[in-house]
């Protein structure tokens, strides 16, 4: 995967903003999650239409003092896991699917 | 539902149904747990693997899976708390309220508990340690340490679901603390 790439969130979770984090269940196989400040606002942009790049660009080094590289690798690393964890999907084109709110998913 | 030993059936409408077993004192026991797992489910209650009792008019569980000390903590309790369970709690959702009910389900105690259920008053997840101490906890540790207690008998996306979701809502609701313990009756004092 490189920064081009576009992630949205698996329809076969449930997740909750609690207290600033967000906690994460997977549906399929019930494990629990929880991401912090910064993981949280990479998850909640993770529409599927806006490349991981951006979200960085945008998002992340707008909102937390970090450089975009540093940020941008750091964000790859947790991409990668959590979509080996079956709750991120990753794809080189943008990805049509997602679910339906951030927040709390029904 | 169907196990190797027992074939149960459950009308929803009716509010009954019929168990086929073997001759053995645990299949009632697991098909109780799963059935009231999934009624419970609906109305945004769980069980949860915590020994609960009643003090001074409200409940309190004490959450943990095995040696973690749900026995232990039962057995401490004082005279004036009401043993609901050692072993599996039963948390019941009314009109934005929690309950906690008394329950059949037996821990290393095997001492039913009483027939009666009052407001929860707080949930502690169980650690042992060498002095009592109430601790709180972020909300994401208190959701992620209740689901990991909450019983799940199914892989049912739309099951799991309302799982997660009451658990969170009833973290919203109801303290979440952690309790380190030692494992003497002094621990009660910090209880009421």
């Amino acid at each position: 995967m490189n920064g081009k790439s576009y992630i949205a969130r698996s329809s076969q979770i449930a997740s909750r903003l609690l207290g600033g984090e967000m906690v994460i269940m997977s549906a399929g196989d019930p494990r629990v999650f929880s991401l912090n400040e910064v993981a949280t606002v990479i998850w909640e942009a993770a529409d599927g239409r806006t490349p991981l790049d951006e979200i960085i660009a945008n998002r992340i080094c707008a909102e937390f003092e970090v450089a975009p590289q540093v940020a941008l690798k750091d964000a790859e690393e947790l991409v990668q896991e959590l979509s080996s964890q079956g709750i991120l999907l990753v794809s080189d084109q943008p990805i049509v699917r997602i679910a339906s709110s951030p927040r709390e998913t029904p | 539902m169907e196990r190797g030993d027992f074939h149960a059936e459950w009308d929803p409408a009716a509010g009954s149904g019929r168990i086929r077993q073997t001759a053995n004192p645990y299949s009632i026991d697991s098909v109780l747990r799963i059935l009231h797992t999934l009624l419970l489910a609906t109305d945004g209650g769980f069980l949860v693997h915590a020994a609960s009792a009643v003090r001074n008019g409200r409940a309190f569980l004490f959450a943990g899976l095995s040696s973690a000390g749900k026995t232990t903590i039962a057995r401490l309790a004082p005279p004036d708390a009401t043993l609901l369970t050692d072993e599996i709690s039963y948390v019941r959702k009314l009109d934005d309220r929690y309950s906690a009910y008394g329950t059949p389900f037996t821990g290393e105690l095997a001492r039913l508990g009483e027939n009666v259920r009052a407001p929860i008053g707080a949930l502690y997840l169980l650690a042992k340690g060498r002095e009592n101490k109430i601790e709180q906890i972020r909300p994401a540790d208190a959701a992620r340490g209740l689901l990991e207690n909450i019983l799940f008998f199914a892989r049912d996306p739309k099951l799991v679901k309302l799982v997660f979701h009451a658990a969170c809502a009833f973290t919203d609701h109801v303290p979440v603390r952690r309790l380190t313990f030692f494992p003497d009756n002094r621990v009660w004092e910090m209880i009421a």
